[in-house]
């Protein structure tokens, strides 16, 4: 084993991460303001990514063929994120705060619902057949030469991946420490009641992080889609599981451990797929996590919250 | 003063009317009907496709009545479910495909591997509760999920298993006797189930779901109530799968997936998590009502998956203003109709008799 193999399988692992990352993000978000796991984020996710394709392969080079294809292809990227925002913020707005009986387990319910509202949108809206979808940011591959015989190999999607990764959650967490917007979202956080009670417009701060959730996972969508090449219905749902476990893992109460579980996660799957099996190196890494979890409840970072009887 | 009262003649109606009060009634009910399907599809009434349905959704409601045990009464969402199916076809695909061996053995190592499953998971809600016991039965069932895709010695892979036509004590079984094998099934269940929901142990959950402390401090084992419904669930999760193998022959990793968890939690919630009968009928309802009714419109015949949408969007409706689920809108409806017949009898007396004073 060489350096570069090591090196090479840290990328491919931080790539995975980089997308696992703002998935899990966006589940935490919506954990810590409303008290339930988005099983619709995947959906969502999944659809803004249809939007993305759809919209510059079928309008944008069909309507203006000489056109600046990247330019072309942000602009879609920022389309599929105001979708993915605005059925974030449908969600929280006018299903859960409009439902008669409000309690984790109908919140849950309604995002299972949204699944297959969304299962059932997909054939109707984009049509049945798998669509391909094109790489067009760019398809360099840099060769990265550390001292052997062999260089590096990173292709350019991956970089732009990890550092737009990079750039969004390192914004967001810097809103969360100091502006007042990220102030109301640790306070929701903590205590809604006492929160709204503070002064706090809770409602606004719910909305907000249903909405944000929904443009990060359109984003993590828009990024994922094209190293998979064909888009599928399910194409996010296994990030989606694997963002529920890094959450659980890094313990759903801090911000940082669930981001520091998605980068445990992937790596370890790229390790274990090297060095102990091919086939179950997913199965290997799913029953590490579960036995840490039985070991340590409340996650790596997690505190333990005493429970009022 | 002791009145003097006539003996109660028992003519046929009031009979029936006892007969109808009885708590098994509605399961003897309920066993009429599923055989006359099956009568119904022998002669040729309603087509076999439509038959066949209604065999996988006799195999959900056993599934269902378990999974109600776990979250009606003892108040523990799992979303494992669709794995410990899996195992129930494929050890019934094993032992009666590879190995070659009687039914019976299927059986008795499936029920042995379910009980162990279930003990698994019931040690593990004891150290995690609410929704990250959720995220953990669904890594649990991901973890199924990728045993079925590649031990391939044992599942045969990607492709799936399917099984030959096998034979029970040398006669040669056809799906016919197997929907009856169902059946026999799910009625054994419902009365299972309809006594341990009536009894001490069934009010003990319901106790440990309403509040944990209150339930130890009433003396109740948290530890042995959240193990006994971990593996009744479990088990009956298992037993569907092997039915589920049984009736289809064929099984595929890729069909116990979250999507069938999640749409048994919801044929649960939907139909009232507390009633067997909510069970049963908000099980028909997701797992029917797309395929025997939806198909049929072409507008969903073209598009394939066009129904889940109505499906889901029912969901979200039942669940924002009619939580208690298809089965409260049965007493709903008889005391709205109730409340009709005594209004339209006191305008008819008022017509007659003029208003009261």
């Amino acid at each position: 084993m060489t350096l570069q193999q090591i090196l090479s399988m840290l990328f491919q692992g931080i790539t995975a991460a980089s997308f696992l990352a703002l998935i899990t993000f966006a589940i935490v978000l919506i954990f810590k303001t409303s008290y339930t796991t988005n099983f619709a984020q995947s959906s969502i996710a999944t659809f803004s990514a249809y939007v993305i394709t759809n919209l510059f392969v079928n309008i944008m080079m069909v309507n203006n063929p000489e056109g600046n294809p990247v330019m072309m292809l942000l602009f879609s990227i920022v389309i599929g994120i105001i979708v993915g925002f605005g059925f974030g913020l449908f969600i929280d707005t006018m299903l859960i705060r409009k439902s008669r009986y409000s309690n984790v387990l109908t919140k849950q319910m309604i995002t299972m619902g949204m699944i297959l509202v969304f299962s059932g949108l997909f054939p109707v809206v984009f049509g049945v057949y798998a669509q391909p979808t094109p790489m067009p940011l760019t398809r360099r591959v840099f060769e990265l030469n550390v001292g052997g015989s062999t260089p590096i190999y990173i292709s350019g999607h991956s970089l732009i991946s990890i550092v737009t990764t990079i750039v969004v959650l390192g914004a967001i967490f810097i809103a969360l420490k100091y502006t007042k917007w990220g102030l109301g979202v640790r306070a929701t956080a903590s205590n809604e009641v006492v929160a709204g009670m503070m002064g706090v417009n809770t409602k606004f701060i719910t909305a907000m992080s249903w909405g944000l959730a929904g443009g990060i996972g359109a984003l993590a969508a828009g990024l994922f889609a094209p190293t998979v090449f064909t888009l599928s219905p399910d194409l996010m749902m296994g990030l989606q599981i694997n963002g529920f476990l890094a959450a659980v893992l890094g313990g759903f109460s801090t911000f940082a451990g669930p981001m520091i579980a998605a980068f445990i996660i992937p790596i370890s799957r790229v390790f274990a797929w090297q060095f102990l099996s091919n086939e179950w190196s997913n199965a290997i890494v799913y029953l590490l996590v579960l036995v840490i979890i039985l070991i340590k409840p409340v996650g790596l970072l997690g505190k333990r919250i005493a429970k009022k009887v | 003063m002791l009145e003097h009262r006539p003996l109660q003649q028992s003519t046929p109606l009031s009979t029936w009317k006892k007969l109808t009060k009885h708590p098994f009634f509605g399961v003897f009910l309920s066993l009429f009907v599923m055989i006359l399907i099956r009568i119904l599809g022998n002669i040729n009434a309603i087509p076999s496709g439509v038959v066949d349905v209604f065999a996988i959704i006799w195999i959900y409601i056993i599934i269902g009545l378990g999974f109600t045990l776990l979250l009606g009464y003892t108040g523990l969402a799992s979303l494992g479910t669709a794995g410990f199916i899996g195992v129930g076809s494929y050890v019934v695909a094993y032992i009666l495909g590879t190995a070659g061996m009687p039914l019976i053995v299927a059986f008795i190592v499936g029920i042995m591997i379910s009980i162990g499953l279930g003990t698994v998971v019931g040690f593990i809600s004891l150290r995690i509760e609410g929704m990250y016991l959720a995220i953990i039965t669904l890594g649990l069932s991901e973890i199924l999920v990728e045993v079925f895709k590649f031990w391939t010695k044992v599942t045969k892979g990607l492709v799936g298993f399917q099984l030959d036509r096998y034979t029970i004590l040398g006669f040669a079984v056809r799906e016919e006797q197997v929907y009856y094998v169902l059946v026999l099934a799910l009625v054994l269940t419902m009365f299972a189930v309809l006594n341990i929901i009536n009894s001490p142990t069934g009010r003990a959950m319901l106790s440990i779901k309403n509040s944990t402390s209150a339930a130890q401090a009433m003396g109740i084992s948290i530890l042995k109530f959240r193990l006994l419904s971990f593996i009744v669930s479990t088990v009956l999760a298992v037993i569907g799968g092997m039915l589920y193998m049984m009736y289809t022959r064929s099984t595929i990793p890729n069909i116990w997936n979250i999507a069938l968890s999640l749409n048994i939690l919801a044929a649960v919630v939907i139909g009232g998590a507390k009633s067997i009968w909510g069970v049963s009928l908000g099980t028909i309802f997701i797992f029917g009502f797309n395929q025997l009714v939806l198909a049929r419109i072409p507008f969903f015949a073209r598009y394939g998956n066009a129904s889940l949408f109505i499906n889901g969007a029912l969901i979200i409706l039942v669940v924002m203003f009619y939580p208690g689920g298809i089965v409260r809108m049965f007493s709903d409806l008889s005391r709205i109709s109730k409340k009709a017949y005594h209004w339209i009898l006191s305008k008819v007396k008022e017509y007659r008799y003029g208003p009261e004073e």
